[in-house]
């Protein structure tokens, strides 16, 4: 079996207008997911009376429900509803790109939540209470005090729930989009070289997934987070005799 | 369905194919996928609850 490198080569514009659409997909769902994503866990953290407990059903709604079910609703339900708000009843298509950003930020800001959740839990009662010894408002208290850690206790979760989104774009094809995958399948099946195609984009998401892990690992020794290193630092900080 | 095997999506979008009622098949599956997963949140829940440390709080908030 040969492989043959040049319609890989010869289809690479086209792939990379598909790789684009991905990493634009991931990066506006990921800042908006988080954005949003922070916001509730930390409305449920509050316990704010009712906007907690719809926030805890729409969490599970939307982790309950695959995204391929969601993007479907969402292409065909959103125009029909808002066709019902104007006077003349028509339905108004929203255009699959911008249903495909809305739907991914609104799906990932569940799961986003969920992981900052967790976080808000795990972080020291301490800090809550020294935060409002010294007499914080709430908001500065989550804000400068609260939150950054949480960001830095889950950043590996994050990470590996972003690489998850990443992965995930390729599910755009329900709304007959291209992204990566999508261009790289659809090309394989043209010149009949899955193969070649399917491996080229096996090494693509490879690189740019362990990319972002390592960015983040950078991310976080700048922050002052030392990975332990060798097995005695580490059984050290097992038994409490390093410092954190 | 990437390798032929049928699972609920792919079974909607087949009955889609053969049927045409479009919005039936793909409700069902919302459906199916929605009660599976709350009988999941179920099991979960009663775990978190057989877990839990008396007297600590949930929530880890400074109570007013």
């Amino acid at each position: 079996m040969s492989f043959d490198f040049a319609a890989v080569i010869n289809a690479t514009p086209y792939l990379l207008q598909g790789l684009l659409f991905s990493v634009e997909l991931t990066l506006v769902a990921m800042t908006g997911g988080m954005l949003l994503g922070t916001f509730m866990a930390i409305v449920r953290h509050m316990a704010v009376p009712v906007a907690a407990d719809a926030i805890r059903a729409y969490v599970t709604l939307m982790r309950s429900i695959p995204l391929i079910l969601v993007l479907f609703w969402f292409f065909f339900l959103v125009p029909l509803l808002l066709g019902h708000l104007t006077p003349a009843g028509r339905s108004i298509p929203l255009g699959p790109k911008f249903t495909a950003f809305i739907t991914f930020t609104l799906f990932e800001s569940a799961y986003y939540a969920e992981i900052v959740r967790a976080g808000l839990k795990a972080i020291d009662k301490g800090q809550y209470e020294g935060a409002k010894a010294l007499g914080l408002s709430s908001s500065t208290m989550y804000w400068n005090v609260v939150v950054p850690q949480v960001l830095r206790v889950t950043a590996p979760i994050i990470v590996s729930q972003t690489i998850i989104l990443f992965q995930d774009t390729a599910l755009v094809y329900v709304l007959s989009l291209t992204d990566f995958f999508g261009a790289a399948a659809k090309i394989a099946q043209r010149d009949s070289k899955l193969v070649e195609f399917y491996s080229t984009v096996a090494v693509v998401y490879l690189l740019i997934c362990s990319m972002g892990s390592e960015l983040s690992e950078r991310f976080r020794k700048k922050q002052g987070y030392r990975p332990p290193r060798g097995g005695l630092e580490r059984a050290k900080r097992m038994f409490g005799l390093a410092r954190p | 369905m990437t390798i032929g095997l049928l699972e609920i999506t792919a079974r909607a979008e087949q009955i889609n194919e053969f049927t045409f009622r479009t919005f039936d098949a793909f409700a069902s599956a919302t459906v199916l996928y929605l009660l599976i997963a709350l009988v999941l949140h179920q099991v979960a829940f009663q775990v978190e609850r057989m877990l839990r440390i008396p007297g600590v709080s949930q929530n880890n908030t400074v109570k007013k």
